[in-house]
């Protein structure tokens, strides 16, 4: 089957938006203005932009998967809710353990429970199966919660509140939302940079290979179904620690997080704002949350914008808004370019 | 008393199978032949459901405006698959799987949306038509005509899909297209035009399986995804793609699931995803490993 | 099975059905260390079936295969490929996505990962120098340098397959496994890629098993050639033995053994 993403150039050095220093310093200057919103917005807007932070952060887990390795999960808000579940009724049991702790149990969470899904479905036919079974796990997790009573069944698990963290040399308190918040961007970016560094790694790579081409990789003597699995349980577990953060944020987490919509989020995120790209999920976070902000008061047009969107991008527009601003960029500085996917570095 | 609830959760296995299957049946032909697993599938079930409520209403006349009903609603439906195959499933012929799998999963949730702008979001229930509302003694249980009704139809969809894959040479050819399109294309067959009738065929029967299926339960926006969930796990242990799989595989999730629920009622819809793990250990390929037949 | 310690790959009895249909009928053969052996046959023979086989891409029904006197016939095919078979494919596959040197390093990296020395520290996510520098002295071997920043995609029909053996050696294999390394190529381009396996041959030693068809190619490759025909093997020997094979004349039915081609 041809690959869509056949126009898009290499993943791994595809011809640069914008040089890495360029890059560099827009992720300083974004930082900067995110660390000042809290004096700068009102609550409401504050937190959308922290849910905006976190769905980057899913997004970009999901797309490890897909766009780095090739798999495509439609149960992500399985390992999503497993981490928000996990971190919420730790917080509101008041379970003593540091909340750092939680986190990184949460992730841990996560890639197991990614760990046993692939030991079945990457076994074969791996794209169906995947498909089936990360359905699946959302529709039980949903069911199992939907059954206890200390996870708050049908009402969702409320009342969470807010963590301390106690550091070494003194205690910072997160109960605020300005605090949480900070603690939320920095949280994010250290995810980000962390899948970063993965993703450009030699690991990357072999992820990257496996997904253009799974047999040559084998030939190459790379074990593809333990990359497949390993792409897979980081996914998982970063998809976890993302919910881990998004518990004391909205400080209730409902059945509304473990349904397929709240699948679909990450995949719309992904493809919205470019597949190929790295940066891709983030702004395809940013454009959905505006598209959504504007679209709130009426009934049915969220799905209808949502589902119409995703259709119109995969047809119309496979490489999302990066893709797309790629071949404006092309077209008004190199009318000549983009012959036959060949991709010179810029100096 | 373990003999009689036996034949109570048989029973209602079955007709719940059967559910299941007027569900799937539609989604493992397309499966078989556009090797296209189509997220949607439910989505338009529901619309089909909702169609036929705006026919009937909430109590049905007669067994035949029930009846009618759904086979308008079948083929208003089957007119929306033409029109949705013409704008977005031509388009994706040639594309990576994965993305004909987001791409039809936007489109249920644009189906969805559409429903809940049309017809909102309150829930409706809608009775058996007279003729199959009265309940009937089996053993010591009662069973409802209905259930009957649901078990009849679904053996009937089977035996005419299984006729027409099997026995006519309209099936040959499906069969053709769906071992190597390529092939069968040079041999002379109209392959784009087998492949438009199929998914018209499989929306149809979505539709109509959703006026059917009415009175099973309540009627909400949701009411395609459980469904289309039972399917998938259905299409995925018969063999992918298989019609005689994917009737055995709803079978088994059917008793299994009425098994859950009367004798572990409490974890209600949870055996069958056990049901599904062990089946996708055992028999990886599913019950019938089809190498594209349909 | 009794293998010489001179025997790099061989191969006992191996059978393969695909359906009712016995493709491999006992298929029996042995490759000495450094030399090069072709397999050829008419289309169906079972050549590329045999190919498949070796490499681990389908599993043989019975028989077994050994390589450096280690049976590897329940191995699969990356481990295999970390033992030392390396193969190409008859259409060419690289990473297309990538950048030649890119697909080079790729390979590299794998064959540190199998070695467990990577070369750099583990936090350091571009390839270490050395690897860079072996990729780019890989490509200017093969003769395409030049091309080491283009995208794979964008590489013509034989800077693909010099690209696609280029990642092969940089697995330091000890023994290449061909599929039709010239297939679809020009005349001019065959006998550049001939002698480029010649040099590769002279310079690293390595083993060769490879299907051609064109006589040629074999004629200045091969040490013996192995002939199939219905799955099984009809004749082996030198191309000069296996020319005056009165059964390889008649499978090949009085054709031009130098054009037999199809």
């Amino acid at each position: 089957m041809v690959s869509m993403t056949d126009t898009q150039g290499s993943v791994i050095e595809r011809t640069p938006m914008m040089s890495r220093r360029v890059v560099g310093f827009l992720m300083v200057l974004v930082f900067g203005a995110l660390a000042l919103a809290p004096d700068l917005v009102n609550p409401g807007l504050l937190f959308l932009i922290g849910l905006t932070l976190i769905q980057a952060v899913f997004a970009l887990s999901w797309n490890l998967l897909f766009g780095y390795t090739g798999l495509a999960s439609f149960g992500h808000a399985g390992f999503f809710a497993i981490g928000a579940y996990f971190t919420g009724a730790m917080l509101r049991y008041t379970v003593p353990i540091p909340f750092l702790g939680m986190l990184v149990i949460a992730a841990g969470l996560g890639a197991l429970v990614a760990c046993l899904i692939g030991l079945v479905a990457l076994r074969r036919l791996a794209g169906i199966f995947l498909a089936v079974l990360t359905v699946a796990l959302t529709e039980v997790l949903g069911r199992l919660i939907s059954y206890s009573p200390a996870l708050g069944e049908h009402d969702g698990l409320g009342n969470i509140p807010r963590p301390k963290i106690g550091l070494v040399l003194w205690d910072l308190d997160l109960t605020s939302s300005r605090a949480y918040f900070l603690f939320l961007l920095c949280a994010c970016s250290l995810i980000t940079a962390a899948l970063w560094w993965l993703v450009h790694s030699r690991t990357g790579r072999v992820f990257q290979a496996i997904r253009q081409d799974a047999d040559r990789a084998a030939f190459l003597g790379i074990n593809v179904a333990r990359y497949r699995l390993l792409s897979f349980m980081i996914s998982g577990g970063v998809a976890a620690m993302a919910g881990g953060l998004f518990a004391p944020w909205t400080r209730i987490v409902t059945l509304d997080e473990v349904n397929w919509l709240a699948s679909t989020q990450p995949i719309l995120n992904t493809l919205l704002g470019g597949v190929g790209s790295f940066w891709g999920p983030v702004v395809g976070a940013v454009a959905f949350t505006l598209i959504n902000y504007w679209t709130r008061t009426f009934v049915g047009l969220s799905e209808i914008v949502i589902g119409g969107t995703l259709v119109l991008v995969i047809i119309a527009a496979p490489t999302g808004i990066i893709g797309l601003l790629h071949t404006i960029r092309n077209w008004v500085f190199q009318r000549t370019a983009g012959k036959g996917g060949t991709h010179e570095r810029l100096p | 008393m373990i003999v009689s609830k036996s034949i109570f959760v048989l029973i209602n296995g079955l007709a719940s199978g059967m559910a299941f299957f007027l569900v799937a049946a539609g989604l493992t032909w397309v499966f078989g032949i556009l090797k296209i697993l189509n997220m949607a599938h439910g989505a338009f079930f529901m619309i089909g459901a909702y169609l036929a409520f705006s026919i009937v209403g909430s109590n049905p006349e007669s067994m035949w405006s029930f009846l009618g009903a759904g086979l308008v609603a079948g083929l208003v439906v089957g007119v929306l698959g033409y029109l949705t195959d013409k704008i977005v499933l031509t388009r994706l012929r040639t594309v990576d799987y994965h993305y004909v799998l987001i791409a039809t999963f936007g489109l249920m949730l644009f189906c969805e949306g559409v429903a809940k702008w049309i017809w909102g979001i309150d829930y409706f229930s809608v009775m058996p038509p007279p003729q199959v509302d009265q309940a009937l003694k089996i053993g010591s249980s009662y069973v409802s005509g209905y259930t009957l009704f649901v078990i009849a139809a679904g053996l009937v969809v089977f035996a005419v899909i299984d006729t027409i894959m099997h026995r006519l040479w309209v099936g040959k050819i499906m069969r053709a297209v769906a071992n190597d399109p390529w092939m069968a294309g040079t041999l002379g067959v109209n392959v784009p035009a087998i492949l438009t009738i199929s998914v018209i065929a499989s929306f149809a029967l979505a539709g109509f399986a959703g006026g059917l299926l009415l009175p099973n339960q309540t009627l909400s926006i949701n009411v395609g995804s459980s469904f289309l969930l039972y399917s998938f796990l259905a299409v995925v242990i018969g063999g992918l793609g298989n019609i005689r799989g994917t009737f055995v595989a709803c079978i088994i999730l059917g008793v299994v699931e009425s098994a859950n629920a009367t004798f572990m009622a409490n974890f209600g819809g949870i055996a069958v995803y056990i049901v599904l793990a062990v089946f996708l250990v055992w028999k990886p390929n599913g019950l019938f490993p089809a190498q594209g037949s349909t | 099975m009794n293998v010489s310690p001179n025997t790099i790959l061989a191969s006992e009895g191996l059978r393969v059905s695909y359906g009712p249909i016995e493709v491999l009928k006992g298929v029996s053969f042995s490759v000495g260390n450094g030399s090069c052996l072709a397999v050829i046959g008419p289309n169906g023979a079972g050549k590329t079936t045999l190919f498949k086989v070796l490499t681990g891409e389908v599993a043989s029904r019975a028989g077994t295969i050994s390589f450096q006197g280690a049976d590897v016939t329940k191995v699969p095919a990356h481990t295999r490929t970390s033992l030392g078979m390396g193969r190409t494919f008859q259409v060419s596959r690289v990473f297309l996505e990538l950048t030649a040197r890119e697909n080079v390093i790729v390979a590299i990296e794998s064959r540190r990962r199998n070695a467990g020395d990577y070369g750099a520290p583990w936090w350091r996510w571009r390839p270490a120098r050395q690897v860079v520098e072996e990729a780019d002295a890989l490509l200017f071997a093969l003769g395409i340098a030049h091309l080491r920043h283009a995208s794979a995609a964008s590489l013509s029909h034989g800077d693909k397959k010099r690209l696609e053996l280029a990642e092969t050696l940089a697995l330091e294999p000890s023994i290449l496994l061909l599929d039709e390394p010239t297939a679809g190529m020009a005349p001019g381009d065959r006998m550049q890629i001939v002698e480029l396996i010649q040099t590769i041959r002279a310079e690293r030693g390595v083993s060769v098993v490879m299907t051609e068809h064109d006589m040629d190619v074999i004629f200045n490759l091969a040490d013996r050639v192995l002939v199939m025909n219905y799955g099984e093997v009809i004749a082996e020997g030198t191309v000069a033995e296996v020319r005056e094979n009165p059964t390889v004349r008649a499978v090949y039915l009085g054709q031009d053994i130098y054009n037999a081609a199809h």
